[in-house]
């Protein structure tokens, strides 16, 4: 068997100015071309673990792995230079992207951190994401919240990553605009055979886009496995009651059975 | 509708900004029958909200409503003063907004700004206005309401600081309650248990609800009747499940569509094409598969046999004369 593109190991997030630990003992696995998403409400962690993936939290105890290597201690930066393909796409395009830049420099920029030559890049990674080559010259306020998050998305590809780390990526976007931006990732993971660690406190979004689910509750994770099995029938007490009270837009119970 | 507490016909609301004038609302029809739970979904921009605030006369700086007429039980609210309305808000009709944190004073105690309320619209005896601020938030199930009568807002979690709101939104025991994303700044878990709060106790007292949200979801489970928003006017109306099921005007069908909970897992959404309204005729046609030559022209919000509406030439009946001749 091959090693896993990203693996966990009781991994725990531990801030000094608190005292129980953001998130504690998370093992978890990513292959290739597969999705796994998680979910939880706000503070049970999920932030806090896609930035322990990333590089960008205190890695308290355990282990992260990507392709068989030990990253758990590597800068965001020494990671990119030694060619680890992880990047993150968060929730607001409009606070995640410099406002000064233009979004030639914003989606290369990963490429002159990586010190990688970049000639021409740009102009293919704005056609993956959808984007005209004109927007190149532009500046991020000029786009639409879709659009920032095409840019986002692109700024992400630029240092071929085999991982993406997407935190509620179309959280902050409209209904046709969050359609249009799934297809996206769905092409692309067809197409390069990304994994994703997707985060999202959408059910039904969720059930669109993984193959696994993993359930997070006060920093640890409470339950995971297939993802119609964990959205289906789940076991743990929590998670049957983050799945009842979800409202996503296929179900359709009367209002008595809310509570 | 038998007994319409809210009609609201033909209302258009421009912004004016140095010379340009833009239009917000244009041409909206609706009604609120008593203690009828209806739903406003649209997408950001679509003018829900400018919708919804319309209604109590609480537009922002720049709006006006310059035309059509909302006739509150028969009354037209349109050029009334704002003492008016003002009192208009405090003893018949009551907003609940989406962020329950800007909603409160944050340096005052939640219970001063529950008995400041029903002071000035209900009850000015400052014992008898405690005792039913307390009331009513046992009645918007606090376990501890004087615990929460003492709290600063910030003490409370967002669902907490949502019921205060309920119960503030209650207190002038209103005909109608214009709730603005109530639950979108809300926890999942949360979210649920609000909106079912809000709905009980909206029947109970034979509340009507004007339910403003982007979550074709919550609409579906809150809503009898619903009516759609695109690019500041009505597209679609009618009961929830029929609009729902067999949508009749393309935006509200592409809407449905690009609900992941449709399709198999992993498969392509049939997304909107991306793009604006259209400047003029239907503001859809630029998006719209089956746009013709007649979407140049505005088309009017017209009857199904449905009994719902939709504004689109397609159901028209003179298109579909002229297209069964």
């Amino acid at each position: 068997m091959t090693a896993p593109l990203l693996a966990l190991d009781q991994v725990s997030v531990r801030y000094a100015s608190r005292r129980a630990a953001a998130i504690e003992g998370v093992t978890l696995s990513i292959d290739a071309g597969r999705t796994l998403g998680i979910v939880g409400e706000s503070g049970c962690g999920k932030s806090t673990l896609a930035k322990a993936v990333m590089g960008l939290a205190p890695v308290s105890a355990g282990s992260l792995n990507y392709l068989g290597q030990d990253i758990t201690r590597m800068t965001p930066r020494r990671r990119l230079q030694a060619g680890i393909g992880m990047q993150i796409v968060f929730q607001d395009p409009q606070s995640s992207l410099d406002p000064r830049m233009r979004v030639r420099d914003l989606i290369t920029e990963p490429l002159l951190i990586a010190g990688r030559p970049s000639a021409g890049v740009a102009e293919s990674l704005v056609d993956q994401v959808g984007l005209p080559h004109d927007a190149l010259g532009s500046q991020p306020h000029e786009f639409s919240g879709g659009q920032r998050q095409r840019i986002a998305i692109a700024r992400a590809l630029a240092a071929s990553p085999q991982l993406l780390v997407l935190d509620e990526p179309t959280s902050a976007l409209d209904l046709s605009v969050q359609a249009q931006i799934l297809n996206l990732l769905l092409d692309l993971q067809r197409e390069h055979g990304f994994g994703y660690l997707f985060i999202s406190h959408d059910m039904a979004v969720v059930r669109h886009l993984a193959d696994d689910v993993a359930v997070m509750y006060r920093g640890q994770i409470v339950e995971q496995g297939a993802a119609a099995e964990v959205l289906d029938t789940p076991r743990h007490d929590y998670s049957q009651a983050l799945m009842r009270s979800a409202m996503s837009g296929q179900a359709a119970p009367a209002v008595e059975s809310l509570t | 509708m038998a007994n319409p507490i809210l009609v609201v016909n033909e209302l258009g609301v421009l912004a004016r900004r140095n010379d340009s004038v833009r239009k917000l609302l244009d041409g909206i029809s609706l009604q609120v029958g008593e203690g009828e739970i209806a739903g406003l979904v649209g997408e950001s921009g679509s003018g829900k909200s400018m919708l919804g605030n319309a209604i109590g006369g609480l537009l922002p700086r720049g709006c006006e409503a310059h035309a059509g007429e909302i006739l509150w039980r028969g009354q037209n609210l349109m050029g009334a003063s704002g003492a008016m309305l003002s009192s208009l808000r405090g003893s018949q009709m009551a907003y609940v907004f989406q962020e329950p944190m800007t909603a409160l004073n944050p340096t005052l105690r939640v219970g001063r700004q529950l008995v400041d309320v029903i002071r000035r619209h209900v009850q000015p005896d400052a014992a008898a206005a405690k005792a039913l601020a307390l009331r009513l938030l046992a009645d918007v199930r606090i376990d501890a309401p004087q615990e929460v009568f003492d709290a600063w807002p910030h003490q409370l979690s967002g669902g907490m600081r949502q019921r205060v709101l309920i119960a503030m939104a209650f207190s002038c025991k209103p005909a109608l309650i214009v709730a603005d994303e109530p639950t979108t700044a809300l926890d999942v878990t949360v979210q649920a248990q609000v909106l079912s709060l809000l709905l009980t106790l909206a029947r109970e007292r034979g509340t009507a609800v004007l339910l403003i949200s982007h979550d074709i979801g919550v609409i579906r489970r809150a809503c009898e009747t619903v009516n759609v928003m695109y690019a500041g006017r009505i597209v679609e109306r009618g009961r929830t499940a029929a609009v729902l099921d067999a949508p009749q005007h393309p935006y509200t069908r592409a809407l449905l569509d690009s609900l992941p909970g449709r399709f198999q897992p992993k498969a392509r959404l049939n997304a909107l094409p991306a793009g604006g309204p259209a400047a003029s005729g239907c503001a859809f046609r630029s998006r719209c598969d089956s746009a013709f030559d007649r979407c140049c022209d505005v088309p009017p919000l017209v009857a199904l046999p449905s009994a719902g509406a939709a504004a689109c030439w397609l159901n028209h009946p003179i298109s579909v004369e002229g297209a069964s001749a």
